[in-house]
């Protein structure tokens, strides 16, 4: 790679996560959408990243429509019913904070708040870290703390589990529909909105993109890597 | 191919900027290095992620036997009363027919434990012992075991969305300590996985730089 290049082709210099092998965009594989690192496959990052600033803003423009949409649809999702059963002498509704409530009136209470936390506070929370960073990009650049939302986003995705609670609810519906009269309700298709919704925000929009290509700073920075600072 | 913590560079785990580590120290660690672009701390490797990763398997293994010995859910209708572990539950569900939510079932609340927590014995213990078999393979497992994991909480969604769904005179569901038990397996083996370092079974395998950190 030649590093006067550099600054006018928007060239990318990471470590890669899984593996720590040094790489620019010209070392790592490419196809459509994303890179992924040359040694073990893992994925570097989206394309979002890279293109000109246009392209960026678009991007994230994007993301941020996706995730500003799921917020009102998440609401919902907790207001309505997921399913309902029609029994022989009962008709119970059951929405997803009615699901925590029912095992912890059980004494249930560890199950209650796995299950509060992992389909409601942490996704939640995960959408409000992405919204946050994603609105003050859009409007004055880095959002204060972003570094500490950012990783905060990052720890809470794979605790956020609505898929998992739909297909739950795929499974329930399998055990109990021979039995009972069971009707989806309407939070169920706010809750597959929700999903869809961070998905293609996801897909839309590295958030480390925040800071801009690394190759946006002194080219410099591609030949000579920045010096890490201390804090005296 | 040396590998970033060879050349004494660190990549910033929040903004992904790779900086220079000045002064690195001989145990590896960066002494406090701040990233210059978001200024937050940089770290070579996860901390204590063999150790951690450990204690969290070794609870998760020690979970599992609990989780499925006791009883989860006992389903009481007007013509009997049911006890069900995690396993008698999917042989009932077999035997009324429902076979692929039986194996839907077993899969995930049996099967991807078992290989999740045989897994990421295999990547901590060939990491400990320094080996450098075949690190891309393993590095895939690691993907593999991280992507997976999740859908362990399958069963307790199911348990929790039953017991709101059926309460009548006519049928009820009552859910027991086994569930809690599965339940902390589950998050055990995630908090594993999010311990782990991957690059730490790369570290055997790069072959040391002239330029190295000491």
């Amino acid at each position: 790679m030649d590093p006067s290049r550099a600054g006018s082709v928007g060239l990318v210099f990471r470590a890669c996560g899984d593996c720590d092998a040094v790489q620019t965009v010209g070392d790592a594989r490419a196809n459509e959408a994303e890179l992924t690192c040359f040694r073990c496959g893992a994925l570097l990052v989206l394309h979002g990243e890279l293109g000109g600033d246009g392209a960026v803003t678009r991007r994230r423009d994007r993301a941020l429509a996706f995730i500003l949409a799921a917020i009102p649809l998440f609401i919902a999702a907790q207001l309505f019913p997921l399913m309902r059963m029609d029994g022989h002498d009962s008709r119970i509704a059951v929405t997803v904070l009615g699901a925590v409530q029912a095992l912890h009136q059980q004494r249930m209470d560890a199950l209650a708040a796995l299950v509060l936390f992992t389909t409601v506070l942490l996704p939640a929370l995960h959408l409000a870290c992405g919204a946050y960073l994603l609105l003050f990009h859009a409007r004055r650049g880095i959002a204060p703390r972003a570094a500490t939302v950012l990783r905060l986003w990052t720890v809470l995705r794979p605790w956020s589990q609505i898929d998992v609670l739909l297909f739950g609810m795929l499974v329930a519906f399998g055990k109990l529909a021979t039995v009972f009269h069971l009707v989806p309700g309407a939070g169920l298709p706010c809750l597959v909105s929700v999903l869809l919704l961070d998905r293609l925000a996801n897909s839309s929009f590295d958030l480390r993109s925040l800071w801009g290509s690394p190759a946006a700073s002194p080219s410099d920075s591609l030949r000579f890597p920045s010096e890490a600072r201390t804090p005296w | 191919m040396p590998t970033a913590l060879l050349m004494g560079l660190a990549s910033c785990d929040r903004c992904g900027l790779v900086s220079r580590v000045p002064r690195p120290s001989r145990t590896g660690r960066t002494g406090n290095a701040l990233c210059p672009r978001c200024r937050s701390q940089l770290q070579f490797r996860k901390s204590d992620s063999l150790q951690r990763t450990s204690a969290f398997l070794m609870a998760a293994a020690l979970l599992f036997v609990p989780a499925n010995l006791l009883p989860v859910m006992t389903t009481r209708t007007l013509l009997k009363e049911q006890r069900d572990t995690i396993v008698s539950g999917v042989i009932s569900l077999w035997h009324a027919g429902s076979w692929p939510l039986a194996v839907l079932v077993f899969a995930a609340s049996v099967v991807v434990p078992v290989l999740k927590i045989s897994a990421l014995a295999v990547l901590v213990i060939s990491t400990a012992r320094q080996s450098r078999w075949h690190p891309r393979a393993r590095t895939r497992l690691y993907r593999w075991v991280d992507r997976v994991g999740r859908w362990s909480m399958l069963d307790v969604f199911v348990m929790a969305l039953l017991a709101a769904l059926v309460r009548s005179r006519m049928a009820s569901v009552e859910i027991h300590a086994g569930a809690i038990a599965f339940g902390l397996v589950v998050v055990m083996t995630m908090l594993a996985s999010q311990s782990f370092d991957p690059r730490l079974m790369w570290d055997q395998h790069a072959p040391p730089s002239p330029r190295g950190p000491s």
